[in-house]
């Protein structure tokens, strides 16, 4: 079994373990299969969270809450409904996006000034110099789907707006911004097929 | 009344985590009942949590995961301090049942003349235990979980009560300690603040007065106050810990 997510592009001997068996070892217990999963997923994870709170010291914060929760629901996981680093981010998401309703809720409780707005080079979600070959190919597959779509899929993914907030945003309305978030997906997932003709190319 | 083709175009912001509280628990009931809504629904997950491979990987600090370890220290440390009171979650409810199993399998290595004695604490705990668990599992509870703020950072917490009876139990970790004989006190916070309780952390629970009634979204949240009080009418100093909004009650 490979790695996935960034690391696909590192090399991997045969002896190295998989995700899933990393997992198993963590749910036993197993310290050394936490530090090579951490290893593996703990720059990634970080780098989706500073996307989300645009804050490198809460990010971190965040990527250490993450791997707590990681550490005692590694159990969880379950290799037949998807690839571990979906799962990983899940987690890392599910908790930021708590944490980053709290944060808006006190600004808006105590006036204070918002977050502070996003630095120009953490705009763009891609790099392309960093992008693994994986990468490349979902932005590629990004690409095909209608812009209306892709934007909301990015607000509410790496931004963790919600659903008022994107309509909001983009203003439009919240039936279309469901559409969107549902079609949009479909459309990526379609577009993402092995035998796709475009993104395969 | 919705329908199910209403459900269905909620399926893709509920994948992404973006649908509002109340919408959320209403298309989970449906899912309960909606094997293809659940299929669509597992399929664009997949495809969402897919989009962690558009950030751009950022090295963590050299000393990161040394305290991930110290916290996964602290919350043992922590867990056998302050028990029952440290449980977060109910998955951690079962691992600390784990625990308690252990310990009592540990009380059973030590010499004889200890082992009675140990022996019905243990069970004791195992007992307070189960009773926590049952609380938690059972269906009127809504577990909400706290964020320490700026004057409590570190600090985390979960809030298992009771819609129906405001009866609450609260599991915390890193909580700032309260000046001698004070308390924590609990607030519900929506277009104003108001007072719900207080307690310490020897009994985290009791019952929560003051919740909203109907649809107004509210958050909890938590501050200390000083010695000599029962409960306070307005806190006497900003909170330590805030909710997200409260879903509404299962």
């Amino acid at each position: 079994m490979g790695t996935d997510g960034q690391s696909a592009a590192r090399a991997m001997t045969p002896s190295e373990p998989g995700d899933g068996e990393l997992l198993s070892a963590i749910a036993q217990g197993d310290r050394q299969a936490y530090a090579t999963l951490y290893q593996r997923y703990a720059s990634i994870l970080l780098g989706l969270l500073i996307r989300i709170f645009r804050d490198r010291t809460e990010a971190e914060d965040m990527l250490q809450e993450a791997f707590v929760q990681i550490w005692k629901r590694a159990g969880d996981f379950d290799e037949r409904r998807g690839r571990a680093i979906h799962w990983l981010a899940t987690v890392a998401r599910n908790r930021a996006l708590d944490r980053l309703s709290t944060l808006r809720l006190r600004e808006r409780l105590t006036a204070r000034q918002p977050l502070d707005p996003l630095p120009e080079e953490l705009r763009d979600p891609v790099d392309e110099a960093s992008l693994a070959e994986d990468a490349r190919h979902l932005r590629r597959a990004l690409d095909q789907i209608p812009e209306a779509q892709r934007r909301v899929l990015l607000l509410a993914y790496f931004e963790g707006l919600s659903q008022s907030e994107i309509a909001e945003r983009l203003g439009t309305p919240l039936g279309t911004v469901k559409s969107h978030a549902r079609l949009g997906l479909a459309r990526l997932r379609e577009t993402l097929a092995p035998d796709h003709p475009v993104v395969r190319k | 009344m919705r329908t199910h083709d209403d459900y269905r175009q909620a399926l893709g912001l509920h994948a992404l985590g973006s649908l509002a509280d109340a919408e959320r628990m209403e298309l989970e009931s449906h899912l309960e009942s909606c094997p293809p809504c659940l299929g669509e629904l597992a399929e664009l997950r997949e495809t969402a949590s897919g989009l962690v491979k558009l950030a751009k990987p950022v090295a963590p600090s050299p000393e990161r995961f040394e305290k991930i370890l110290r916290a996964l220290d602290a919350e043992s440390d922590t867990t056998v301090r302050r028990f029952p009171g440290a449980l977060h979650s109910r998955r951690p409810f079962v691992w600390t049942a784990r625990f308690a199993v252990a310990a009592v399998i540990a009380f059973l290595l030590v010499s004889e003349w200890q082992l009675l004695g140990r022996l019905d604490d243990a069970l004791v705990q195992v007992e307070r235990m189960r009773a926590i668990g049952a609380f938690v599992t059972s269906p009127g509870v809504t577990m909400v979980p706290l964020w320490g703020t700026d004057a409590a950072r570190g600090a985390h917490a979960k809030l298992a009560y009771e819609h129906a009876t405001g009866r609450y139990m609260l599991f915390s970790s890193h909580m700032p300690v309260p000046p001698k004989g004070g308390r924590y006190q609990l607030w519900v916070i929506s277009d104003q603040v108001r007072p719900a309780g207080a307690f310490s952390l020897d009994s985290p629970d009791g019952t929560l007065r003051s919740l909203p009634r109907g649809d107004q979204p509210f958050v909890f949240g938590l501050s200390l106050e000083p010695e000599g009080t029962t409960e306070v009418a307005e806190p006497s100093a900003g909170m330590i810990l805030m909710s997200g909004l409260v879903p509404e009650p299962r």
